[in-house]
């Protein structure tokens, strides 16, 4: 199909209102009577409360409400209902939330909370996911198995473990007794933070009349988010009301209740005066959420050729002291740890598990980063050891057309092996080349990736094709930042047959936009990309039907294309606008059309009975080949330049893809050679940008996006998603590229400078 | 909470020096603010009076005295680093304050701020080692010079005396047969204190090393010249062994200085193969 705006690299519709400084944030929401909110946090990763004494608190000039888990005593969980919006009866991490206080001004606020006295029983703390496993280990939720929960996560009971979960598929016994070589191997990948531009934010007013809280909010899913909230204080999802508004950032970070918790329990007190609660960096950084740390342990039975037998693989994963989307990581991280790669025996077992620590959650990838580090790792090492080319035992085992998923899904693959092809071209890959120049020593590494979407989820939409002609979207769908505004107003001016110009996507409103699952997943362009087609071919065929109508023509013969309509017939054109008026003119109408996608009844996700849910509508394939030099006497890694190769599926805007291509090797150079959380007994002592360090423009390479389109047979326009595979792959590309350059193995992330010496040291102890 | 002080802002030198003459222990003096604003909010000012010398515009002076160079304490990084007289007479103290924080910070952050704070870490230090800078300190009843290396006292501690102001730094201007090197190693490449960095100075003759000079920081409790190595490096022909030698001698001597530390590990081997690289970059050696 002809197409006037998908597959363009059209400027992002915002650019303007953002360049001008226009664009609202979160932050940047004021209203009248506004007070704002400061937090008193636990100074220690495990204690009892005693006591809280706010009474000197209250006294300081302009504070309003001075409230403590006794005043708001309920607790939150999206997935486990574990977490108190302000601490009750104990703390679990340092920065933990105990006390708020909202004032006329921030500096009384701050003043206020300096003022609160709290007693505490310093408990033992546990902070090593494996140790917290243990018998013996503290206990960091007495009451675990009485919290409200899915039953998708399996807790057990009177242990740290939230979330345990087993499957097999295939016989690994056999499968390993086929293999000519076993490996395993064990790997570490770290807690990172999302660090995103506008930290953690909320404004919140709650009208004690009608009993609703108004909540102004950059989160990823104003709907998930709002749920959560009317779930946590028994109130109807009218009564909790999400204004979204621009996000500065999110990459899963904003994937949960965070100030928005402590903005409710405020506004509660404050007598229908809003109150808005800005995070600090260092709060942002201790005290909102990281990526789950995780300590992976692969077994796999490969034959001398390099066809994979079997791989049994165990995850233990640091859920932090609270669940936030934590459960949900485990499972659908475990279930790609066997990569892109066809292996017919498979087990794996993984556990979550509860630590004095920050909670952990979405991260870009949402377990993707963690379990493509250990195989990417691994298929490297089994390259190295059976003399086989890195590249080839990929291609050997990557999935085919027809091949099926853990779960039994038959795969759509095509784009996988071009993913690789032109990535490792991209870098010369296999071409001879001047390996090192006095200190410094170059190598080659790739990696590839398998990521899919939350399946089933469902997203709609109402267009609104206004009296003049000019169109109106109403989607729950968050402008992250990412440009979803763009790619989903070129889907609905494609689909309607009109200007982008004239469509227009405001920001989600919980009372006005419909239902959708979030901006989260990878999956938007795809989900609420078809829910906008659906609806956008519906309001074109209401349109030509009524410009048939006015026109007297025959609707079969009329075309919509840029907003005018043409009579193929006779060529005739008239525009939309003028339809509209002749139509609406004088009173006014609308044309309304909604749309309504899931993939629940697809029958691309047919798999074996009951586990339907571990498979997912598309899959989204990628490879990284990085070329590195490291520095062997200062240790320090280089990296020179990264080619990122994506299966799209289609590019609705080329050059936003490779903006998320760009973006997310960006992030994944900063978390594998940069960004390191040191801690203390539970406390982070880097807890400033000053001392978390994130990769500065001077330390990036030549980044090379590629896009591949595979065509998907059910995406918009043949869309799939961008959003997080482009992240994973870059980590274990930039160490096998290590690999190739020191012939040193690093299985434990970061790989800082003093680790490449030390080990570089150790293998040459005269240098 | 934010620390609460009192404030001055004189116009002159000698109003300023009346002031602190006045209040001396209980003052504070603020330039670029770079160090000290952070420590305002975070409320660990320890001070009543915070007297900002950045209106005082003799201070703000690169000038050249001779054949010496003279620079005002409020003279920036970025202004030292854009200088077209430090670039041609003293360009290894205008590459070291170009390696400093980012654009914003260089525009604030001055050299005399970054003197009188005495971060083991400070770039502009090593560079003024070489140069043999003298700081000149003035109160009210009259003033002291003396080399920037008596300056220092351990971390973060001078010997300036409370009614004291730094009023100038002054060095021979180096003539065409100096070469010199500054590299600074940090946890990345743009705003990040070094955790070692090292300045070089050589003068030449004919192929011979007349004299060579080397100070690192980062790395010593206070700056200092890397002696031994100099002396090996003193009157030889530049050559990879006498380079190899040399580092190995400057990564002992700093273990030496700064005893054996969790860092040691790290620093020793980078510190010399560091010393290498900006000896090599000196005498424009290849690899």
């Amino acid at each position: 199909m002809k197409t006037n705006y998908v597959g363009k690299s059209v400027p992002r519709v915002d650019a303007l209102e953002k360049v001008t400084g226009q664009a609202i944030y979160c932050v940047d929401v004021e209203l009248p009577g506004m007070l704002y909110g400061a937090v008193l946090r636990s100074p220690l990763a495990h204690a009892r409360i005693i006591e809280i004494d706010k009474s000197a608190a209250t006294r300081v000039p302009g504070v309003k409400a001075v409230v403590t888990g006794n005043d708001f005593p309920y607790t939150f969980g999206h997935m486990v209902k574990d977490q108190p919006f302000l601490a009750m009866d104990k703390v679990r991490y340092v920065n933990e939330p105990l006390a708020a206080v909202a004032a006329d001004t921030e500096a009384a606020a701050q003043e206020a909370v300096e003022k609160i006295q709290v007693k505490y029983e310093e408990l033992p703390a546990v902070f090593d996911p494996r140790k917290a496993a243990a018998t013996g280990a503290p206990i960091i939720h007495e009451n675990l198995e009485r919290y409200d929960h899915s039953s998708m996560y399996k807790i057990v009971p009177g242990t740290n473990v939230c979330t345990h979960m087993t499957y097999s598929r295939g016989d690994v016994d056999k499968g390993l007794s086929e293999a000519d070589e076993i490996f395993q191997n064990e790997f570490y990948i770290h807690p990172v933070a999302h660090t995103p531009m506008e930290t953690h934010a909320a404004v919140v007013q709650h009208d004690p009349s009608g009993r609703v809280f108004t909540v102004w909010s950059s989160t990823d899913a104003p709907y998930q988010r709002a749920k959560d909230l009317a779930n946590a204080l028994g109130l109807s999802f009218n009564q909790v009301h999400f204004l979204s508004t621009y996000s500065g950032g999110g990459f899963g970070g904003k994937g949960a209740i965070v100030a928005e918790g402590i903005g409710v329990a405020l506004a509660r007190f404050t007598k229908g005066r809003p109150v808005k609660v800005v995070f600090s960096r260092q709060e942002e950084l201790t005290a909102s959420q990281v990526r789950l740390e995780a300590f992976l342990k692969l077994k796999t039975g490969v034959k001398k050729d390099g066809t994979l037998t079997a791989r049994v693989a165990e995850i233990t994963w640091d859920n932090g002291a609270y669940s936030s989307k934590g459960p949900e990581v485990a499972r659908r991280g475990a279930m790609t740890i066997f990569g892109p790669y066809r292996t017919p025996h498979i087990r794996f077992v993984s556990q979550l598990v509860y630590t004095n620590k920050q909670p952990s959650g979405a991260y870009r990838g949402f377990g993707t980063n963690q379990v493509t580090w250990a195989c990417e790792a691994q298929m490297d090492i089994i390259a190295n050891k059976l003399g086989i080319n890195p590249v080839e035992i990929r291609l050997k085992n990557f999935y085919q057309d027809g091949d099926r998923y853990i779960n039994g899904q038959v795969m759509q693959a095509a784009g996988l092996r071009e993913t690789l092809e032109k990535a490792s071209q991209e870098i010369g890959w296999g071409e001879q080349y001047s390996r090192s120049t006095g200190a410094l020593v170059r190598g080659k590494g790739i990696a590839t990736t398998i990521k899919g979407t939350a399946t089933p989820t469902d997203s709609y939409c109402f267009i609104k094709v206004n009296f003049d002609g000019s169109i109106t979207v109403l989607t729950s769908s968050v402008e992250i930042g990412a440009g979803q505004k763009t790619v989903l107003a070129q889907i609905a001016a494609d689909s309607i047959g009109v200007p982008l110009d004239s469509i227009l996507i405001p920001n989600p409103d919980t009372h006005v936009t419909p239902f959708d699952f979030g901006v989260t997943s990878s999956r938007t362009t795809y989900h609420m990309g078809n829910a906008i087609r659906m609806a956008g071919q519906k309001v074109r065929k209401e349109i030509l039907e009524i410009a048939a109508d006015v026109l007297g023509a025959n609707p079969q013969r009329l075309l919509l294309c840029e907003g005018k309509i043409m009579d193929k017939d006779s060529e005739h054109e008239v525009s939309l606008k003028e339809i509209m008026t002749k139509k609406y003119g004088g009173k006014g109408g609308t044309i309304l059309g909604d749309g309504h996608y899931t993939p629940a009844r697809s029958s691309i996700i047919n798999a074996e009975h009951k586990i339907q849910w571990m498979g997912s509508i598309f899959w989204m394939w990628a490879t990284h080949a990085a070329e590195v030099e490291v520095d062997t006497e200062t240790g320090v890694v280089k990296v020179l330049r990264i080619a990122a190769a994506h299966d799209v599926g289609r590019a609705i805007n080329p050059m936003a893809c490779e903006q998320q291509i760009e973006g997310s090797v960006i992030m994944g150079i900063s978390n594998t050679l940069f960004e390191e959380f040191k801690m203390d007994r539970g406390r982070i002592m880097n807890d400033t940008f000053a001392d978390y360090k994130v990769a500065s423009m001077l330390d990036l390479p030549v980044i090379v996006p590629i896009i591949v389109e595979s065509h998907h047979s059910e995406g918009p326009f043949g869309a799939k998603g961008i959003g997080e595979p482009a992240l994973s792959p870059t980590a274990p590309a930039i160490a096998n590229a290590i690999f190739d350059a020191l012939g040193i193995r690093f299985n434990e992330l970061p790989i800082t400078r003093e680790k490449v010496l030390s080990a570089l040291r150790e293998r040459d102890p005269v240098q | 909470m934010r620390s609460e002080f009192a404030y001055a802002s004189p116009s002159s030198l000698g109003e300023a020096l009346e002031i602190l003459k006045d209040f001396g222990e209980r003052t504070c003096v603020i330039a670029g603010g770079t160090d000290l604003m952070i420590a305002i909010r975070e409320g660990e000012l320890r001070a009543e009076l915070l007297v900002d010398i950045s209106r005082i515009p003799e201070l703000r002076l690169i000038r050249e005295e001779g054949n010496q160079i003279c620079i005002g304490p409020l003279v920036t990084h970025g202004e030292l680093a854009s200088s077209g007289l430090i670039k041609k007479g003293a360009s290894v103290l205008g590459r070291a304050a170009n390696s400093v924080g980012s654009p914003q910070i260089r525009n604030m952050g001055t050299i005399g701020g970054n003197i009188i704070n005495a971060s083991p870490a400070a770039d502009t230090i090593p560079a003024l080692v070489v140069l043999e800078a003298q700081v000149t300190l003035k109160k009210r009843e009259g003033e002291r010079s003396l080399p920037i290396t008596d300056f220092y006292l351990g971390p973060y501690k001078t010997i300036i005396g409370a009614q004291e102001l730094l009023t100038k730094i002054t060095f021979a201007k180096l003539d065409d047969t100096w070469k010199s090197s500054f590299i600074k190693l940090a946890r990345r490449k743009a705003l990040a204190i070094s955790r070692i960095n090292i300045a070089v100075l050589a003068k030449m003759d004919e192929m011979r090393a007349k004299e060579v000079r080397v100070s690192i920081g980062s790395s010593t409790p206070t700056p200092c010249r890397m002696e031994k190595a100099e002396a090996v490096l003193r009157g030889a022909v530049p050559s990879a062994a006498v380079i190899e030698e040399a580092s190995r001698i400057v990564a002992e001597e700093m273990v030496a200085r700064s005893g054996v530390r969790p860092s040691t590990e790290y620093k020793r081997p980078a510190v010399q193969g560091l010393v290498k690289k900006a000896l090599q970059e000196a005498f424009n050696i290849g690899l």
